[in-house]
């Protein structure tokens, strides 16, 4: 019971995570279609610049000065990169940002060096939350949660209830129309990639301290927030909300299962033998295979139901 | 600066082909340095140059021949390092340092290895100071590599050593990096602990893949709910950390047993969540005694600007040894230094170390330390600025940690 | 038949062929030697990955999985021939290595295909996790860490020839890809190759036609899966060993690069970018450990500016050439040139600058910091003028060179 309850949590918080990453991804991706590769990078740029800022100014103006930075930085990649490429189409764009990730994790091995960086969770959140039956719950996971359902709520309304929101949404559809209605599209576009960004930038602020600050950081998360996406269809912040938490939860909830083929031929009746040469294949556990199972999930995804789970288009 | 130089003279040489001087032994280090695990080889590149000045201020070496390094870059990738020995045999190199990577060691050691045969008048020897693979030293072993760290399965059997006499500890769990090293630190593990504590329980056995997991607190969960008191784990890197860290916000209050910890970076970035907790099995540390202090003092008014301390003493060794055996053979020929350095014993600042004849692989106490904060009263040396550094618990002797072999030179 | 082999194109392919043969004699070093084997392995590569992206239109980021399973496959065969379970002529183990990938390619193909564009990229990078993934973890045929070691010389020896000496392979490879290359370009006129490009550029249309969309990027892509086996075979030949790296995403990234910055628009773009590629991480690196850097640069260059590649900058000024107006260019490509090699150094200064200054410390920095801004000041403002005036002359051309068709 008690390790269902932490897994859950765990699993939520890891979910929410994942959500922030990628619904800056989901913004990008259903404006401009472009499945921005360096997203990652933007996140790991995030925790860089809240490292940086907050040893001047300390933690809570760098959780809100990292995420413009990053913004910012994105603005730039718009205006003085992407837009240029737009004209060659979108193999174009998406390869720009592919080279840019490159780049991006050189600059940071330039600036801040190849090993990890001290980045610490502040003193005043660094205390135990509350004690679930006896394993403690750190109150910064309950932050971090906090502040991506809040991030949730206020970009559902931005979205929704505001005129730039709207002008955003009608030139996700229509972008013609905006134009000819006499918006500056172009503008908006590099306002969302921005915002975008930014997103990711907050993302890499909270997960930064919480993990750990490393070049490699982006890497690690570089594929898993394409999953998020595409899973949870393409442009949807509601399918990638979903999609966020389903692959928090498999992944978190799949380390608890030991389970293999061996114990499926063991019931069956077949023990194998361990000197065999088959037994390593086979002692393979559904926990080892557990950050595998979002790839599998996305390509059956994409084989099935191309659009997603909350799509309404495929590309 | 230097290395800037050296880099430029290892590029003229491999465009040019410099020829081999006689006053010079050319030790070539074909190791990563760029990409991500470059400041790993610009650690161990210092390491190399601090005792290189060392044999070369003593002069002791026949003919008064002087050594001299030249860096090649294998961007720790198996096939771009045959390519960087290639430029290595172009610019004369007769003997290849490099350790970060078992798969590029493999890669090394067999290349190496069939070059010898292939040219026999013109032999390398391999001088590897850190890489793990036991099969270096059994199915792969070859005449002219040469290891001088110990395999997982020596210090498996040092750690366990430990492990069977902590009677407090009454269950392990095992987790580990799913790929060749971390498979092999699971297995021996399982089965040196079944031999040396049949007491003990072992509450769990967990595979991860290799640097994609973020959050480990599921990990963590598992093993706290299966009721174990220690940690086992060859975990290095940011695996390593975050799963330390994720215990520690979790207020899992248990022993962790790692073999990595050292690494540069690995205790600043742990920081207080380690202390007390955290315990590594290593050939050297800098708290071990008087003369180990003043070697990692040595280190660091070496390079009084760098972030990391003294950690490879397997470096330090091997090129002792290789100053030792180019005296013994009188000759700088790799041929004469190889038969020399075949049954070598070298007294060193932990003690007496010897060469195995039938595996080449170096006999050394291997030393259990925990992480501990340093203060004025205790005297010990820190790492990496962080108040903290390792207080050894146990030496294990060499002899203990013989392993049979499979190996056959051919 | 006579389009594929007239004449221009008979001396065209004898050049390349004696080319191959020569190298060789002008690097004759082992580190040259070496290099100019992998480029060999590097243009099948690159050539192969173009079947897809640039005829038909499939953004792959898992091709190196072909080329890797290709490797891995041929690794085990010659282990067999060795140890005289089977005989097959080393010379013949790239067809191992093209069937292995053939196979898969065969397999992936038929559930990937049915899309192209992003879902396409999309799933090649999932398989290409997965296939990582589970390398590392079954060991048994993966063979770890280590890889799988094998013994090019294992083969009997015929005609001499034991593939122990590197010149040996060199010229197995330089076989292979002549061989290779030929075969790919002969696609690339044959009706298929030709319906690829209609699929890549309007699959409605070529649907229309009566050619099945589907069914032709399958084809295309286990053709492509194929000629990265041979590749992968050669690879294994060549470095005896292979190991997990070899089908990682790092491969497949690399690979793009290639194929992007030697031109998808041209059969022989790819080839340069190989060519270029492979010598900039084996010779570059040597020089500077910010190699990774200059390239990712090199590369966002490019897309920025020519995201024909290589190849196209070359293409566009052949009409150029024709008209006799190069000399017209010439003055302000030279003005280019200069103000962009000052602004370069003054980069490549700061940018040495920085990873030395944490590395080692110097004596000279305010000195260089200085310099090097003042390079990239000066220099860059004035190679924004040249690249304005490059542009006005290219625009004055442009009717001169529309009536030269």
């Amino acid at each position: 019971m008690e390790f269902f309850f932490i897994t859950l949590l765990n699993s939520l918080s890891y979910g929410l995570l994942l959500f922030m990453l990628s619904s800056g991804l989901t913004l990008i991706f259903s404006m401009m279609g472009v499945l921005n590769f360096a997203h990652a990078s933007f996140y790991m740029l995030g925790a860089y610049f809240a490292y940086q800022t907050g040893l001047v100014f300390g933690f809570w103006p760098a959780l809100f000065l990292a995420p413009i930075l990053v913004g910012v930085v994105g603005a730039l990649t718009e205006r003085y990169g992407l837009r240029k490429v737009h004209k060659f189409g979108h193999v174009a764009e998406l390869l720009f940002t592919f080279g840019l990730a490159y780049v991006i994790e050189e600059v940071v091995h330039l600036i801040w060096g190849r090993a990890p960086v001290d980045y610490r969770i502040p003193e005043s959140l660094n205390f135990t939350l509350f004690t679930l039956f006896n394993t403690q719950y750190p109150a910064y996971r309950a932050f971090m949660m906090l502040v991506s359902v809040g991030m949730l709520i206020s970009l559902f309304l931005v979205l929704t209830k505001t005129r730039i929101g709207m002008i955003v949404q009608a030139s996700l559809t229509h972008p013609d129309m905006v134009q000819a209605l006499g918006h500056n599209v172009p503008r908006v576009f590099m306002l969302v990639f921005a915002g975008g960004c930014a997103l990711a930038g907050l993302a890499g602020v909270l997960g930064g301290n919480l993990f750990i600050t490393e070049p490699g950081m982006a890497f690690a998360v570089g594929s898993i927030v394409f999953v998020v996406v595409v899973l949870g269809g393409m442009g949807s912040l509601v399918g990638a909300f979903i999609a966020s938490l389903l692959i928090g939860a498999i992944q978190t909830f799949s380390v608890a299962l030991d389970l293999s083929f061996l114990d499926l031929t063991a019931a069956l009746g077949v023990v194998i033998d361990p000197d065999s040469k088959w037994y390593g294949g086979l002692s393979i556990t559904i926990s080892q295979t557990a950050p595998v199972l979002p790839y599998l999930l996305m390509v059956l995804m994409l084989i099935v139901r191309p659009r997603g789970l909350m799509g309404t288009r495929e590309s | 600066m230097r290395s800037l130089y050296l880099l430029f003279i290892a590029v003229f040489c491999a465009l040019v082909s410099c020829s081999d001087t006689n006053d010079e032994v050319v030790i070539g280090y074909v190791e990563g340095l760029s990409g991500p695990f470059a400041n790993i080889g610009e650690v161990a590149l210092r390491h190399l140059e601090l005792e290189v000045e060392a044999v070369n201020r003593s002069g002791n070496l026949p003919g008064s021949v002087r050594m001299r390094i030249l860096p090649f870059d294998n961007k720790t990738n198996p096939q771009e390092a045959l390519l960087a020995f290639r430029a290595a045999l172009d610019a004369g190199v007769d003997y290849v340092f490099q350790g970060n990577s078992s798969s590029v060691a493999t890669a090394l050691t067999d290349a190496i290895a069939k070059h010898n045969r292939r040219n026999p008048s013109n032999p390398v020897i391999f001088m590897n100071y850190a890489a793990l693979d036991p099969a270096l030293t059994n199915e792969h072993c070859e005449q002219s590599h040469f290891r001088f760290d110990a395999d997982v399965n020596m210090k498996m059997a040092a750690l366990t050593e430990y492990i069977a006499v902590r009677e407090d500890i009454e269950s392990v769990y095992l987790i580990n990096q799913d790929y060749s090293y971390g498979q092999a630190v699971a297995t021996s593990a399982r089965s040196m602990l079944k031999q040396k504590r049949p007491d003990l329980r072992i509450a769990g056995d967990d595979l991860h893949p290799i640097g994609r997991i973020k959050d480990f607190s599921p990990y963590v969960a598992k093993i706290k709910s299966s009721g174990a008191q220690a940690i086992v784990t060859g975990n290095w890197g940011s695996d390593l950390t975050l799963l330390i860290k994720s215990a520690r916000q979790m207020g899992v209050d248990i022993d962790f047993f790692t073999f990595n910890v050292g690494m540069t970076g690995g205790v600043s970035t742990i920081g207080e969540a380690g202390i007390e907790r955290v315990y590594q099995i290593t050939n050297w540390h800098a708290n071990i005694n008087e003369q180990t202090k003043n070697n990692a003092n040595l280190y660091r008014s070496r390079y009084p600007d760098v972030f990391e301390d003294a950690y490879y003493g397997s470096v330090r060794r091997a090129v002792r040894m290789l100053e030792k055996a180019m005296i013994e053979s009188d000759s700088t020929s790799p041929a004469d230094v190889g038969r020399a350095l075949k049954n070598m014993s070298l007294t060193d600042d932990t003690g007496l170390v010897s060469m195995r004849e039938d595996n080449h692989q170096l006999l050394q106490p291997l030393f259990v330390s925990k992480l501990v904060r340093i203060s004025a009263e205790n005297g010990l040396i820190g790492v990496e600025d962080v108040g903290l550094g390792f207080e050894t618990v146990a030496e294990i002797y060499a002899e203990k940690t013989r392993m049979p072999t499979t190996c056959q030179f051919e | 038949m006579s389009e594929i082999l007239n004449k221009g194109r008979l001396v065209l392919w004898g050049g390349v062929a004696f080319l191959f043969l020569l190298l060789p004699f002008v690097f004759s070093g082992g580190f040259s030697l070496s290099m100019l084997s992998q480029m060999g392995i590097m243009v099948i590569f690159a050539l192969s990955y173009n079947m897809l992206l640039g005829q038909t239109g499939l953004l792959s980021f898992g091709h190196a999985v072909y080329f890797g399973l290709g490797a891995f496959v041929t690794a085990h065969a010659i282990n067999f021939v060795e140890a005289g379970a089977f005989g097959l002529p080393i010379s013949f183990m790239p067809l191992v290595g093209g069937m292995t990938g053939l196979l898969f390619s065969l397999i992936l193909g038929f559930v990937t295909t049915r899309r192209p564009g992003t879902p396409f990229a999309m799933i090649s990078l999932g398989i290409a996790e997965m296939v990582a993934a589970s390398a590392l973890m079954f060991t048994t045929f993966f063979g770890g860490e280590g890889g799988i070691v094998t013994n090019r010389t294992a083969g009997e020896v015929i005609l001499g020839i034991s593939y122990g000496p590197q010149i040996q392979v060199y010229y197995l490879i330089a076989v292979w890809c002549f061989v290779s290359m030929g075969l790919m370009f002969a696609i690339t006129r044959t009706p298929l190759g030709r319906i690829a490009n209609a699929v890549r550029d309007n699959p409605e249309r070529a649907q229309f036609i009566g050619y099945n969309p589907t069914r032709v990027r399958w084809i295309m892509m286990s053709l492509a899966g194929f000629f990265a086996g041979i590749a992968g075979a050669l690879a294994t030949i060549n470095y005896e060993i292979i190991t997990a790296e070899a089908l990682g995403l790092m491969a497949s990234g690399n690979v793009v690069l290639m194929a992007f910055i030697g031109g998808i628009g041209q059969f022989w773009g790819p080839m340069i970018g190989a060519v270029l590629v492979t010598l900039l991480q084996s010779a570059l690196s040597n020089f500077t450990q910010a190699w990774l850097l200059y390239f990712g640069l090199l590369f966002l260059l490019i897309i920025l500016f020519s995201p024909g590649g290589i190849s196209n900058l070359i293409t566009i000024h052949l009409p150029v050439w024709r008209a006799g107006a190069v000399k017209r260019l010439m003055p302000s490509y030279g003005f280019a040139l200069l103000t962009g090699a000052i602004t370069l150094i003054g980069v490549v200064g700061v940018i040495e600058l920085l990873y030395r200054g944490f590395l080692f410390g110097g004596v000279h920095v305010a000195f260089t910091w200085i310099v090097s801004g003042l390079m990239i000041s000066i220099g860059g403002f004035f190679l924004r003028r040249a690249i304005r005036e490059v542009k006005q002359i290219w625009e004055d051309l442009s009717p001169e060179l529309a009536r030269w068709g």
